[in-house]
């Protein structure tokens, strides 16, 4: 199986704080991946890490063979990875619909975009009739007009993935994207980002439900305190000695139950 | 009453360019440049320089605003955007300290005495009860023009949404693939071009002076202020409500107070208008006037 990210011996010390400790996995075209692990494991530090965000203290990334961990955000969003970030805030002043179009950012040149040709102009009808098709996708048709900062905090956590599928990623890395998600919605959103997946995009998705994680994942990788314990299918998690391990003393040998 | 509107037109053209700058640029670089309003002293100084060497009006304006624009662009790569990271309160400083450089490198080297345009001497155009300088015609002309240009660019067109997405929301930006650092670089060379026009327009009637700048420091911020900072077609708004309070001020007939006919306030006073309102803006509406509150926890 050919690959398309590439994360090898990935570590991130905050302040003599390691929380990410040799990081290693790979995720090919159109697979869809989950991370699971508790509160504070490093998930989200490593959707950082993997995006540009957070600078690492070693180890190699790389998207289609391109190092990363030197580059700025925009530049790996440039090379076709787009993400969404666990908490996110939206402008006060851009409307939803305006905030998508500022989200599409196939290169244009300046002095292009501020004369408009006609090629311009076709660019332009074509990121909108993108961004309308995921308003209509997401249901947020309805609040297309609204300043974003207005949105709930569910709406705003559908409209960051809008963003993120404004730019055509070839990789799509989410943080919680059903966290104050309505259970139905969050059934369309299975059915939608397996259609993205069937179209060769791979999905890399931090998440907690473990019932969105087993319907929607071929593979788990299992963060414990910074350190890959499992990679697994999410049937088999709950067999895993060490996955067990990592969420005992808590609630979450039940929940991994949900993932069977 | 036409002389008086006339007035406070021409009074806000004069702080619109230069308080959309620094609007502008508040709005990406999220630190207030008090060293905004010396751009435009500089603008002054290099327009009027050029014109009296022989360069045509429109090119002097022209090439006063490009050369505010390249030095703030030098600025921010060699000050700014270092400490912007150290957050604003360290960046202001920073630029309060290259404020007082600026205006010492006027004073340095070309002095304490105003310099005024070689323009032919015009009669004013009577136009029924107004009387209207072609100076001031041409300026708010000049004005209004790069105003429209301004509103279209940042409303209508690719470059001005990336420059809001950007505003409101870095991180988001980035990971949508904008590149900060450019458009921070280009937002320091349009807020700084602006002010360069607009102070050399405002040299028009002023001549270039050394403390043409620190003149400009109250009403400017005040206005942007007033526009909510960072909102830069509501600083042009707050320029006008600026110069209604200063032209209120200077055309007021207090001769009452002191049982006279006529007494008007001192012309150093008109200052205190701009600061009053600056301190009530502060105080009612922290957020400007045009605050939609939209602010959610
Ligand atoms: N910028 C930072 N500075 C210091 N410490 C940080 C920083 N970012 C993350 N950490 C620490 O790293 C650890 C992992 O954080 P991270 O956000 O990656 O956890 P997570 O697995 O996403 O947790 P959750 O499920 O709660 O979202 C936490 O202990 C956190 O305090
Ligand atoms: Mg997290």
């Amino acid at each position: 199986m050919s690959t398309l990210l590439t994360v090898t011996g990935v570590t991130k010390a905050f302040a003599g704080n390691a929380v990410l400790q040799g990081v290693d996995f790979a995720i090919g075209p159109g697979e869809i991946v989950g991370v699971i692990g508790p509160n504070g494991s490093g998930k989200s530090t490593l959707l950082n890490a993997i995006s540009g965000f957070t600078p690492v203290d070693a180890g190699r990334i790389e998207l289609g063979g391109a190092p990363l961990q030197r580059l700025a955000p925009h530049r790996i969003h440039g090379l076709g990875l787009a993400r969404t970030f666990q908490l996110p805030a939206m402008p006060e002043k851009m409307t939803v619909f305006e905030v998508l179009l500022a989200a599409d950012n196939r290169r244009h040149g300046f002095w292009a975009s501020l004369c408009g040709g006609a090629e311009q102009r076709a660019q332009e009808a074509a990121s909108r009739a993108l961004a309308t098709q995921w308003l209509g996708e997401l249901l947020l048709t309805g609040v297309r007009d609204t300043p974003a900062a207005a949105l709930s905090g569910g709406q705003k956590k559908l409209l960051s993935v809008g963003c993120a599928l404004m730019g055509n990623p070839r990789l799509l890395m989410l943080d919680e994207p059903t966290a104050g998600v309505h259970p139905n919605l969050r059934r369309d959103m299975v059915a939608m980002l397996q259609g993205l997946a069937a179209r060769g995009i791979a999905l890399l998705i931090v998440e907690h439900d473990m019932h969105f994680i087993g319907e929607l994942c071929q593979r788990c990788i299992v963060l414990d305190r910074g350190r890959v314990v499992a990679q697994c299918t999410p049937a088999q998690l709950s067999q895993h000695p060490q996955v067990l391990q990592a969420y005992l003393g808590s609630e979450h040998p039940v929940v991994l139950e949900a993932a069977v | 009453m036409l002389q008086f509107l006339f007035d406070t037109l021409s009074r806000s053209s004069d702080l619109a360019l230069i308080a959309l700058g620094l609007s502008l640029v508040y709005g990406l670089a999220k630190f207030p440049n008090i060293a905004h309003v010396q751009y435009a002293m500089l603008g002054a100084f290099a327009s009027v320089v050029l014109q009296r060497a022989g360069t045509p009006l429109a090119l002097a304006l022209g090439m006063a605003s490009l050369l505010a624009g390249s030095l703030a662009v030098l600025c921010n790569l060699w000050v700014f955007s270092r400490l912007r990271r150290q957050g604003p309160a360290i960046a202001m400083i920073g630029s309060l300290a290259l404020a007082m450089i600026l205006v010492a490198a006027a004073l340095a080297g070309h002095g304490a005495s105003p310099l005024a345009y070689r323009l032919p001497l015009s009669a004013p155009w009577v136009l029924g009860p107004l009387f209207v300088a072609p100076n001031q015609a041409l300026a708010m002309g000049v004005t209004l023009a790069v105003l429209l240009a301004c509103t279209w660019l940042l409303l209508g067109t690719r470059q001005g949404r990336a420059m809001r997405a950007l505003a409101c929301n870095p991180p988001l930006a980035a990971a949508a693939g904008l590149d900060a650092e450019r458009i921070i670089h280009a937002v320091h060379f349009l807020g700084a071009a602006l002010a360069g026009l607009g102070g050399a327009l405002l040299a028009l009637n002023t001549g270039a002076y050394v403390n043409l700048g620190n003149d400009l420091l109250l009403p400017i911020f005040a206005a942007a202020i007033l526009g909510g900072l960072g909102n830069p077609l509501g600083a042009v708004f707050g320029g006008l409500l600026i110069a209604l309070a200063e032209t209120l001020v200077t055309n007021l007939n207090i001769g009452w107070l002191y049982g006279q006919p006529m007494a008007f306030v001192p012309a150093g006073y008109i200052g205190a208008a701009s600061f009053v309102i600056l301190l009530l803006a502060l105080l009612l509406r922290p957020y400007g006037l045009f605050d939609r509150e939209v602010r959610r926890v």
